[in-house]
């Protein structure tokens, strides 16, 4: 150890001497005018930042070692136990509590922040209900998935224009759209059935474009590319805006308390927050379902699968269906929320942003996707302020973490039997 | 024909070919119940092809392939074929047929009772093993969302019963401290017998194994042939094997098949194929006159 800070000073010396040899001559001597100048301080101060600097990061790599090493050793262990990839049933009880925390946390949440904040959480949420869908799709059931932003906007002009057409109300439209959504789910699975990989990609990106294509020139029903009202939601007939527009009653007025435009956002983040549990809820038991492991194993081997009775036609449309219908109802949730839709809401690049989101909290891993679900919408609105830097700054995010997590935030725990 | 009720499979005139090639020749053969039938030939005898159409992989160009269990079920119609005129006029054949072509294939075949192996290992790599058996018995689990998500009880006892055979099967072939290991963690013997299990979890009257000693060594391939000579008595469940190593195969065969450029060269017990001139020509060639 001794011997190591030793070094260290001895190299430190070096660094300072051969640091003042270059920068003397090149920022000691300024040329003014036709004198030469001896200016001394940035001659001086740069060295010495060169020798702290080197005596800083040598320590740090020392400790960083002593750190490493026994990262390396506990992860050794793990190892030869062979019990890394299985579930941890042990700590069932601390993980509640915390799970129950973190949802009270969520619940009082509209009620503390601002709304603009609240609008962020809101698509956040919605992002997590997306990423679950496509979560379904592309981590169990390994079918890669480049329109998912189809059931997107099939939920979200489900909404819109069914309350248009058909007067749906908001609680009518979350069922029927993330069916439709999920039966879209099917057309697309049918001629896709035989592809895989690559070629899967193509098709459903060709997909997601056609269902963009159909809503901006389809205007005598979808009203193109000048998009559609998407009707406020209401509970039990009453209404989030300041004066009734559809024969319920202000909802301010009904409790006697001033008007606010963020009731409107409280009460979706509220609905939202209840699906997006049950949701969670109901993917984490279906990941341990007969259904759950009959896409994993299409996902790990198709014929394999067949030979095991595992009918692959009915099982592959499942997966994309229960995908869809996820993708639905969160279509819902973003026509609800912006009151406003038109089909560049659904270019490809939202796909590829939620395709980013499952790839970067780890293919079939719920938790890794609904925390990168949060860190892919509030970091660009964190990061706001560097508004030139901030796709800068995301990229740099995630290349670092698939250079320290290639396979995701979270990589998946299987169960025990 | 000769008496069918010892038979668990005829397979009458089975030819298939792939563009101009004739893979197989108007095959005909019947494998025993309760038996362990070898079919063994040069590479490229057809060996895997013949499996892959019993197993419903492949469709036959022409011939039938019948499992014998409570009734004759044709493989051939499982599978989906073609609609003649004459199916038009009746509308039951009509349905029938309709039925399985749209949701007929391999895994019906499956479904009625033959489970195979693969030549390479199939197995669910990156998932552990017990869930490579419980995926086996799909179809005997309540695969209902609903009841799933309830957790009902009786979505539980089915998910019991599963978990249960899946340990009989490991406990069988010795591997149950496997169960709750990656499938793709381990050695390469471990991993066939875990494929043996894997198929038999799914419930068969007739195994279909594809050269299963391959990769393994003497004393490897000793155990395994005690395993299914094991399985073949206490289980009743008839055995078809494809394999190369000889000593393996006149150890536990009953009766064996050669194959020779997609025909049928002989057939017989296997002491009598162990002497057949045909056959040692086949395998190693004849001496030039």
């Amino acid at each position: 150890m001794n011997k190591n800070i030793l070094d260290i000073f001895k190299n430190s010396l070096l660094v300072l001497i051969l640091s003042l040899c270059i920068f003397v001559p090149i920022t000691g001597f300024v040329l003014d005018d036709y004198e030469i100048i001896l200016n001394l301080k940035p001659a001086i101060t740069l060295p010495i930042i060169c020798f702290l600097s080197y005596i800083l990061f040598s320590f740090l790599k020392i400790y960083f070692h002593k750190f490493y090493n026994k990262l390396a050793h506990r992860r050794q262990l793990l190892e030869t136990e062979n019990k890394k990839h299985l579930q941890n049933s042990k700590n069932h009880k601390l993980r509640n509590f915390i799970l129950s925390l973190i949802f009270i946390l969520f619940l009082i949440m509209p009620f503390v922040i601002q709304k603009y904040w609240l609008t962020v959480m809101i698509l956040a949420l919605i992002y997590v209900l997306l990423g679950l869908g496509l979560n379904i799709v592309v981590g169990y059931a390994g079918l890669l998935d480049l329109g998912f932003v189809a059931f997107y906007a099939v939920g979200a002009y489900g909404y819109a224009l069914g309350s248009q057409y058909l007067g749906l109300t908001f609680w009518e439209a979350l069922p029927f759209c993330a069916l439709l959504a999920a039966l879209f789910g099917a057309i697309l699975g049918f001629p896709v059935l035989k592809m895989h990989g690559d070629y899967l990609a193509i098709v459903t990106l060709g997909f997601g474009e056609i269902i963009r294509l159909v809503l901006n020139n389809w205007a005598s029903f979808t009203h193109g590319p000048n998009g559609v009202k998407a009707m406020r939601p209401d509970l039990f007939n009453l209404e989030f805006s300041r004066y009734a527009k559809h024969g319920g009653v202000p909802f301010h007025e009904y409790f006697n308390i001033p008007y606010s435009s963020s009731y409107k956002y409280i009460f979706i983040y509220l609905v939202l927050l209840a699906v997006v549990t049950f949701m969670i809820f109901f993917v984490n038991k279906l990941k341990n379902m007969p259904l759950g492991r009959a896409w994993e194993a299409l996902r790990e081997d198709e014929i394999a699968a067949r030979s095991l009775g595992i009918y692959h036609v009915t099982t592959k449309l499942s997966a994309f269906s229960m995908g869809a219908f996820f993708g639905g109802l969160g279509g819902v949730f973003f026509a609800a929320y912006q009151g406003f839709i038109n089909p560049s809401s659904f270019t490809f690049l939202e796909s590829a942003l939620i395709l980013a989101i499952v790839v970067l909290g780890g293919l079939g891993s719920i938790l890794g996707v609904i925390i990168s679900a949060f860190i892919f919408t509030l970091l660009p609105e964190i990061l706001r302020d560097f508004s030139s830097y901030r796709i800068l700054i995301l990229g740099i995010i995630m290349v670092l973490m698939m250079i320290v997590r290639p396979r995701g935030l979270i990589t998946i725990k299987r169960p025990i039997y | 024909m000769i008496d069918k009720a010892n038979q668990i499979l005829n397979i009458q005139n089975l030819s298939i070919s792939f563009g101009g090639i004739n893979a197989l020749k108007n095959i005909s053969l019947n494998i025993h119940k309760d038996q362990i039938t070898c079919i063994i030939g040069p590479n490229g005898a057809g060996k895997t092809t013949f499996f892959n159409c019993i197993t419903g992989f492949y469709k036959a160009t022409n011939g039938d392939i019948i499992l014998n269990k409570d009734k004759e079920i044709y493989i051939n119609h499982l599978l989906g074929e073609k609609f003649y005129i004459n199916d038009f006029l009746s509308i039951k054949a009509f349905t029938k047929k309709f039925y399985y072509k749209l949701f007929g294939g391999s895994h019906l075949v499956n479904q009625n009772g033959i489970a195979r192996t693969f030549q390479n290992i199939r197995l669910f790599s990156d998932i552990t093993v017990m869930e490579n058996l419980l995926i086996a018995q799909h179809n005997y689990l309540i695969t209902n969302i609903i009841s799933g998500f309830f957790n009902t009880k009786s979505y539980r006892k089915s998910l019991e019963q599963a978990i249960d055979k899946a340990h009989n099967w490991l406990n069988f072939f010795n591997i149950d401290k496997y169960a709750n290991h990656l499938a793709k963690d381990l050695s390469y013997g471990i991993q066939k017998k875990v494929e043996i299990a894997r198929a038999m979890c799914t419930g068969p009257i007739l195994l279909c194994l594809d050269e299963p000693a391959a990769g393994l060594n003497n004393k490897e391939t000793e155990e395994l042939s005690e395993y299914l000579t094991k399985i073949k008595e206490s289980e009743n469940i008839s055995i078809l094997l494809i394999e190369h190593d000889m000593d393996m195969v006149m150890n536990i065969s009953d009766y064996i098949y050669v194959l020779d450029n997609g025909a049928l060269l002989t057939h017989g017990k296997p002491d009598v194929i162990k002497k057949d001139k045909q056959v040692i020509a086949a395998y190693l060639g004849v001496e030039p006159k």
